[in-house]
């Protein structure tokens, strides 16, 4: 087995700190045995199988409890749809969770699940359909039925289909009753403007669907040779492995083309969202469309990411939260794994008469990264955190079987954690501020608020930013 | 012929315990898995919410939040020269609460900004998350409930001794700085929680299911109460009941307890010896017919039905569970093939609260109507299936479904993804009923849990008279 990540002990390297209490300068005193760590290697512990119907197969050995855990990602989702379908993907993995099979109606299906205490879930992601099943190890046969029944056998009867969708209405009506949800929605909204992925989703066009559509979709989107596989658990991989092989066969494969992605340009305008809500805080998501993974500096965005927003000792949760008391949660990301585009992003839910303050201050620490160069302690901390916690992070089997399926279903390299740390190590002052100037830009950022209108100082926020588009998001069809 | 086919589907694998207890009282509790080289370090108070008093509700949180401030060595440079600053800023704001002067509170506050300014040169923000952050930890934070504290870490298992000294410093010598900023963003938390519609109800179907037995405030505690606690009753409280008695450690991964012990007994050793107060709460009281309460505001309709419950840690309390599971558990439960499969509610979700035994427990059940489909028939079909539960009794098929998804849900919780989420369960074992593998005593008795046992605790319990209802949403419909 090749020694992949050593755990560094780095001791006192930083020899830059700023200020320093007497109990750092006690444990940088400390001495700490070394730990060795090495991530499962794909080779060894765990195995990737291409299969003849062109699914991928990550296995996956972990003895610790009777239970075994199979995530499935399909491509396909609103990213491949055409526009104003993102309703009809969704409503699409519902029907795939709940519909029933040839076999089993959508009663008899979800009490084989139940009473076999077996969870089965499917939810859509933009990009690509979760399948995520666990199951005691006893029941793992029936628990294997009723997958092949769900993604193959499906029906789409005319009766659920008029039951489920009215439910999927509600769901979405009571997402946006919460601030949360609706922010996350409408940020998505500006994010991936003019793109399938993008939208408010249109549920005017499921009145009139009928199963052919549902299984039109079904023979595009759901064939082994889009499947990515990951299993962990309680099994023995030779056992594991042609079960799979079996039930993932070349027959499921319709041959019909799933498509592309539409391309999402990384220009976008500088611009301010407003929704009116009668809430006792403003909401606050400041974004910008960013490169995605791969791009040769992303360890250096990762490490701009920490020391911006990444965290309690952040530059932002510094700023708004423990100096000025604005808000309780405050954070911030350079997020690069997708493949529509990456995002740089700040949410802050702050005191409503104070929240264009708090905006300022996000601004200000925009600048402050692209302006300053990190301080070496910033630097340090920010490198040693993401190297030290690999085992942390990484040292649970079903975290890093998930890391491995969106690695793989993006097409990016699988040793991307196995070289994390020692790109990480790479990392200097300069690329941090050369990576914030290069790919941060204040005139590209978007600003969504959610608040009371009367609340709100709208006029500071005209005045920091100009226009403000009053939106709504009303959802056609429910 | 379902017993038998079923029994096996849900079991528990074997994990070491081992219980140890300083002399001054502090329990230990190390559960070793030696898998990858990470342990998880939880401190756990036995003190929460249902220990203050109206004037000081949400201190129990308030404190939890100041708790990540630092202390005498941790968090400044120097501390003795910060001190003073610290204290004419505390002045200043006691003077700030005693002016109506416009003019004059803004000179104070000019003299605080001025003061905080000077502060910065001791002061290290956030710097306990730095130490952590650095040595490479995840999942830190704190959670305060009820009726307890906790404060969890995951690191590598060469940093224990780091958790060590950290954490026994952090709870026998904490400085208060940072306070009135700190309180602000309490208050934001709180917030948070007005304007989420599930938030709301949840609040007040305690509050009146509640009349005595003070879970009846919420953990996060009334704003004026946040916004007017002062450092000293903070401090008092913490005096109180962060006690080496109260306290509960428990590692878990990577770890020796023989070894570990010995670095335990170091930092934690000298704590000096003393216990809280034994506070004597109020018993609620048997609740003598329907209660019902109607929530203005602006949301899809949403309704619970509440109804209390037995003692955590008694087989009726079991039984109880297994009902609710019986009802509300997947897609062919009992509710759902009435009310979600038919098109009348969008979905069904349970609260359970146990309130370890500091109140009789809590039984939530939570619809969400369709459009068009008003409370009233909601609550009608509602108690029309318990009555027919009643008069037919509960089908075994029932009882085994809601058993093994019980059972499954614990064994996912505790063991599969999170560990600390398994230890912090095995810790409240130790902290409510003295045994830190109470957990597979509850399989043995959720295993144990009859038909007869299912019927006798809807009799006795959910029962129309003696449930709560709140709806919620823009009218009473």
């Amino acid at each position: 087995m090749r020694k992949l990540i050593p755990l560094l002990i780095i001791l006192s390297i930083s020899l830059l700190a700023e200020k320093e209490s007497p109990m750092v300068k006690d444990i940088r005193k400390m001495k700490f045995s070394p730990v060795e760590w090495n991530l499962p290697e794909i080779g060894a512990e765990i195995e990737r199988v291409e299969l003849p119907s062109g699914a991928i197969l990550f296995l996956k050995e972990n003895h610790s409890a009777p239970l075994i855990e199979i995530n499935i990602y399909i491509r396909g989702g609103s990213s491949y749809l055409g526009e104003g379908e993102k309703a009809l993907s969704e409503f699409f993995a519902r029907m795939m969770e709940r519909g029933g099979s040839e076999n089993f109606s959508p009663v008899e299906f979800a009490e084989k699940l139940e009473i076999n205490a077996i969870s089965f879930n499917v939810t859509e992601n933009d990009y690509y359909y979760a399948v995520n099943l666990i199951t005691n190890k006893n029941v793992l046969d029936t628990a294997l039925i009723l997958l092949e029944e769900a993604l193959f056998h499906p029906i789409f009867n005319d009766e659920i289909i008029k039951i489920e969708k009215r439910k999927l209405g509600e769901e979405w009506k009571k997402k946006l009753d919460d601030p949360n949800s609706l922010l996350e929605e409408i940020s998505k909204l500006v994010l991936y403007k003019d793109h399938p992925a993008g939208g408010i989703p249109d549920f005017s066009p499921l009145e009139t669907i009928d199963g052919n559509r549902l299984k039109e979709l079904k023979d595009r989107i759901v064939q082994p040779s889009n499947m990515i596989i990951g299993i962990v658990g309680d099994f023995e991989i030779y056992t594991m492995k042609p079960k799979f092989k079996r039930i993932l066969s070349d027959k499921y494969n319709s041959g019909k083309p799933l498509g592309e992605i539409p391309p999402l340009t990384l220009e976008t305008p500088k611009k301010v969202y407003f929704y009116d809500m009668k809430i006792p805080q403003g909401y606050l998501y400041i974004q910008q469309r960013v490169e995605k993974a791969p791009f040769p500096e992303m360890y250096n965005a990762l490490i701009m990411s920490r020391i911006f927003g990444g965290g309690f000792n952040s530059r932002i949760n510094l700023k708004v939260r423990v100096e000025m008391g604005l808000a309780y949660r405050v954070r911030g990301y350079y997020s690069i794994f997708s493949p529509l585009c990456g995002s740089f992003a700040t949410l802050c839910i702050t005191r409503i008469e104070a929240a264009h303050h708090a905006s300022k201050y996000i601004l200000q620490e925009i600048a402050r990264i692209r302006d300053e160069e990190v301080s070496e302690e910033e630097l340090e901390i920010g490198k040693e955190s993401m190297i030290n916690s690999t085992v942390t992070r990484l040292g649970n089997d079903w975290d890093y079987m998930s890391m491995l399926l969106t690695l793989e279903i993006l097409g990016l390299p699988l040793d991307y954690y196995v070289t994390l740390s020692d790109n990480i190590k790479k990392v200097n002052v300069d690329d941090v501020l050369n990576v914030a100037r290069d790919y941060i830009n204040p005139e590209k950022i978007s600003i969504v608020i959610i608040g009371d209108e009367e609340k709100l100082n709208l006029d500071a926020f005209r005045e920091q930013f100009g226009d403000i588009e009053f939106i709504e998001y009303k959802i056609p069809g429910i | 012929m379902f017993l038998l086919i079923f029994l096996g589907v849900v079991s528990s694998g074997d994990i070491k315990i081992t219980k140890k207890i300083l002399e001054n009282n502090l329990r230990v509790i190390f559960i070793e898995d030696h898998t990858a080289p990470i342990f998880g370090g939880i401190v756990q108070f036995d003190v929460g919410s249902v220990y203050e008093r109206p004037g000081i509700t949400g201190v129990s949180h308030l404190l939890e939040h100041m708790l990540f401030k630092g202390t005498k060595r941790l968090g400044t440079t120097n501390y003795e020269e910060e001190a003073p600053t610290l204290e004419c800023i505390h002045k200043l704001y006691i003077k700030l609460s005693e002016v109506d002067s416009i003019k004059r509170r803004e000179e104070i506050l000019e003299d605080i900004e001025a003061l905080k300014e000077g502060q910065k040169e001791y002061t290290i923000p956030a710097e306990i998350w730095s130490i952590y952050f650095r040595e490479g930890g995840t999942w830190m934070n704190a959670f305060t409930s009820n009726t307890s504290t906790q404060y969890f870490v995951l690191l590598p298992s060469n940093k224990k001794e780091v958790w060590a000294k950290i954490e026994s410093d952090r709870f026998q010598n904490p400085v208060l700085r940072e306070f009135y900023s700190e309180r602000d963003v309490v208050n934001e938390e709180r917030m948070m929680g007005e304007a989420n519609p599930l938030d709301v109800l949840y609040d007040n179907i305690v509050a009146n299911s509640y009349i005595a037995a003070p879970v009846r405030w919420s953990v996060i505690g009334w704003t004026s109460d946040i916004m007017n606690v002062t450092p000293e009753e903070v401090m008092d409280y913490y005096k109180t009941y962060y006690v080496p008695e109260s306290c509960i450690l428990v590692l878990i991964g990577d770890v020796n307890p023989e070894e570990d012990f010995k670095m335990i007994k170091k930092y934690f050793g000298k704590w000096e010896k003393r216990s809280a107060p034994l506070i004597r709460l109020p018993e609620e009281p048997e609740q003598k017919g329907i209660r019902r309460a109607h929530v203005e505001f602006k949301a899809s309709p949403q309704m619970a039905i509440g109804f209390h419950g037995p003692l955590y840690g008694e087989e009726k309390y079991y039984a109880m569970r297994v009902l609710a599971w019986a009802l509300t558990s997947g897609r062919s439960s009992i509710l759902k093939e009435t009310l979600v499969n038919t098109g009348e509610a969008s979905e069904i979700d349970i609260w359970e609260e146990n309130w370890d035994r500091k109140a009789k427990s809590f039984l939530g059940i939570v619809v969400h109507p369709m459009k068009d489909v008003g409370f009233d028939t909601i609550e009608y079909e509602f108690f029309s299936v318990l009555d027919s539960l009643r008069e037919n009794g509960i089908s075994e098929k029932d009882i085994r479904r809601a058993k093994n998804n019980l059972k499954m849900d614990m064994l996912i919780r505790r063991r599969f993804w999170y560990p600390l989420w398994f230890a912090i369960g095995v810790g409240d074992g130790e902290r409510v009923m003295d045994d830190p593998e109470f957990y597979k005593r509850e399989l043995e008795i959720i295993d144990s849990i009859t038909a007869q046992d299912v019927m006798n605790v809807l009799e006795e319990y959910i029962k129309k008279e003696k449930s709560t209802i709140v709806t919620l949403g823009e009218e009473e419909i």
